[in-house]
């Protein structure tokens, strides 16, 4: 072998070992299909040629292959390029490059390159796979599903659901614009949406479907952008959301509903607050009588058995009168202690029929004896005796009357004066309006004139209309006091016609 | 005719009225032991051995209910009869609290010496029918 003969299978092992490497396998053949190189790794498999005919060797057939690429290859002289099933190995798919060549004798052979190309080809068959379960999502998809020209608006495709929705054909989707979806009313809203999803600003879009016969159905758009071969495209899923929308409005009208009772609810522990709050208030003040009523009676127990002792001890005329003052102070401040006892202690009414006509008439007596030197001008309204008979506590509501009389007649400074009293029914209440041209109470003592112990007078402690206000409380009434024009107080009492237990009124708010 | 020589215990723990109550059953005849200090009732009742106890029933450290119940159930000193005296507490709120500790009567705070007189008296002459 010469020199380059030598470099020439040098050269060729290093091809051959390079192919060997890339997994290329190589052949020649001639116009006869005899074989007439091939690479050492086609041999490993297949083994030696011994004479055999390309189709015979590589496809164990007994003819030609059919549409033989080395047949055309030679018939055009062009570079070929076809894929083949390698049927000894299990269909092994190769792509065969069919290059038609002379050699130095001037005939036509070819050389064929061997390519595997299984991985492409299950690449091919998944993405093909994958295709059409694509395509099944989108033409099978229970949402209606339009892909429109971002541009243009046209409309370019659609799925079944759209079609069975609006009732179009296919074509005439296709000859529609996106804008010919929906209701003119709400087109330029949703088209705004439309501009905005295709930017990318916002995703769901609430909408109307208009369809082929004019119903219109409440949808939800949800828009995904595509760009196909430079072109964009809007996607838009329409959810029907009628359904939701019926849902949606009965859970509101619940929502409501439950706000309301919530509402309600709160407001009855509010006044349940309060109440609790009064009560404290009270159980406070119920304290502090308790204890003040201790502490101050031991030592006016104490000043009244030491005046005895003086009395005892210095049997003197000339003390006689201060002993007595000591006495008389001492008993009135026991009342005063006795009074803050009652209104810290006041008990449920003890309910019977009372006429409150006579009640009122007697009270009235009562006052004008006591208050002998005043000239107070009583104007009386009152209603049929047998209209104003109620369910009450008449020793309670015999205080209150004298606590708002008493008040009146103190109101007239220079000891003359009107005073009005009027009764009305309204319905199962009974009203009583006292009205004086008394001094009045200041504007910003109205409000407080019922908390216990609030006084302008310079005798008592204050707690006269409180212990008004709790028997009204008592009997569910109501105390109201407000300021006359253009000088004087009007007193409202409202009382109820008869007794109202405790335990309706809870069923009663319970029923609303 | 008042018997001369019987033996009352007061019980306070104000002082003033203490005195002013001692001078006052002194004045009218009767032997008086003071005592201020709840807890030291039932040792003095014992030593003393009172006709009648005139006994404040709010008192700081231990309350004259609990004073009374420590004497009813103490043989020596169960059967000396017990006057509550007080200024907020009344017979008639408390009578089943007042029966339980043993306590006879209740003077209402301010009283009226000469109810004191009255209701010892009362007692006492009973005791002795």
């Amino acid at each position: 072998m010469s020199d380059k003969g030598m470099n020439a299978s040098r050269l060729l092992k290093r091809l051959e070992y390079l192919l060997g490497k890339s997994k290329i396998g190589i052949d020649i053949i001639d116009s006869r299909f005899n074989i007439r190189y091939i690479d050492p790794a086609w041999k490993r498999i297949y083994g030696e040629p011994a004479g055999q005919k390309c189709y015979r060797y590589f496809m164990g057939r007994k003819k030609v292959c059919p549409n033989c690429g080395i047949v055309n290859a030679l018939k055009t002289k062009k570079i070929l390029v076809s894929e083949e099933t390698l049927i000894k190995e299990g269909n092994r798919p190769i792509q065969v490059t069919t290059i038609p060549f002379k050699d130095e004798n001037g005939e036509w052979l070819v050389a064929e390159t061997n390519v595997d190309i299984s991985k492409i080809k299950a690449t091919e068959e998944k993405l093909r796979e994958s295709e059409q379960k694509y395509k099944l999502l989108f033409e099978e998809s229970n949402d209606a599903i339009f892909i429109a020209d971002a541009r243009t608006r046209r409309l370019v495709d659609c799925n079944k659901k759209a079609r069975i929705v609006t009732g179009y054909s296919k074509d005439e989707v296709l000859s529609m614009r996106a804008d010919q979806l929906h209701p003119k009313d709400i087109v330029r809203k949703t088209m705004k949406g439309f501009k905005d999803q295709v930017r990318g600003n916002i995703k769901i879009v609430d909408s109307q479907l208009l369809t082929r016969d004019g119903r219109k159905i409440d949808v939800s758009i949800s828009a995904a952008v595509l760009n196909i071969q430079g072109k964009t495209y809007l996607l838009g899923v329409f959810r029907d959301i009628t359904e939701h929308k019926k849902y949606e409005e009965i859970l509101s009208r619940d929502n409501k509903v439950l706000e309301e009772i919530v509402a309600e609810r709160s407001r009855e522990l509010l006044r349940t607050q309060e109440e609790l709050d009064k009560a404290k208030h009270l159980s406070g003040l119920g304290l502090l009588a308790a204890t003040v009523a201790h502490e101050l009676r031991t030592p006016l127990a104490a000043i009244r058995t030491a005046v005895y002792n003086i009395d005892k001890k210095c049997k003197d005329p000339a003390i006689d009168s201060h002993v007595n003052s000591i006495e008389n102070k001492v008993a009135e401040s026991d009342q005063i202690i006795k009074n803050l006892l009652a209104y810290s202690r006041l008990k449920p009414p003890h309910y019977q029929t009372v006429n409150v006509c006579e009640l009122i008439e007697e009270c009235v007596a009562g006052l004008k004896d006591m208050f002998g030197d005043y000239n107070v001008l009583v104007y009386k309204k009152l209603l049929r005796s047998d209209r104003c008979c109620i369910e009450a506590d008449p020793l309670q509501l015999k205080e209150v009357f004298n606590n708002i009389l008493r008040n009146a007649y103190e109101s007239f400074a220079s000891k003359k004066g009107k005073l009005s009293i009027m009764m009305q029914s309204r319905g199962s209440y009974l009203k009583i309006i006292f009205r004086d041209n008394g001094c009045g109470i200041a504007k910003e003592h109205i409000s407080k004139v019922c908390e216990p112990f609030f006084t302008t007078k310079s005798k008592g402690i204050g707690l006269g209309l409180a212990i008004c206000r709790q028997i009204l409380e008592l009997h569910k009434g109501r105390l109201e006091i407000g300021r006359a024009r253009p000088k004087g107080t009007i007193v409202t009492m409202i009382l109820p016609l008869k007794w109202v237990p405790a335990v309706q009124i809870v069923e009663k708010s319970r029923i609303k | 005719m008042r018997m001369v020589g019987r033996k009352i215990l007061i019980v306070d723990d104000d002082k003033e009225f203490l005195k002013e109550l001692r001078e006052m059953l002194i004045l009218s005849g009767y032997e008086v032991t003071e005592v201020s200090d709840a807890k030291a009732v039932v040792r003095t009742v014992r030593i003393t051995k009172p006709d009648v106890i005139l006994l404040d029933l709010r008192m700081p450290s231990i309350s004259g209910f609990e004073v009374a119940d420590k004497l009813k159930s103490c043989f020596e000193t169960s059967n000396v009869p017990v006057i509550a005296m007080t200024g907020y507490y009344t017979l008639k709120e408390h009578v089943w609290l007042m029966n339980f500790c043993g306590i006879k009567r209740c003077l209402k705070k301010p009283f009226n010496p000469l109810d004191v007189i009255a209701e010892i008296e009362n007692i006492v002459g009973k005791k002795n029918e």
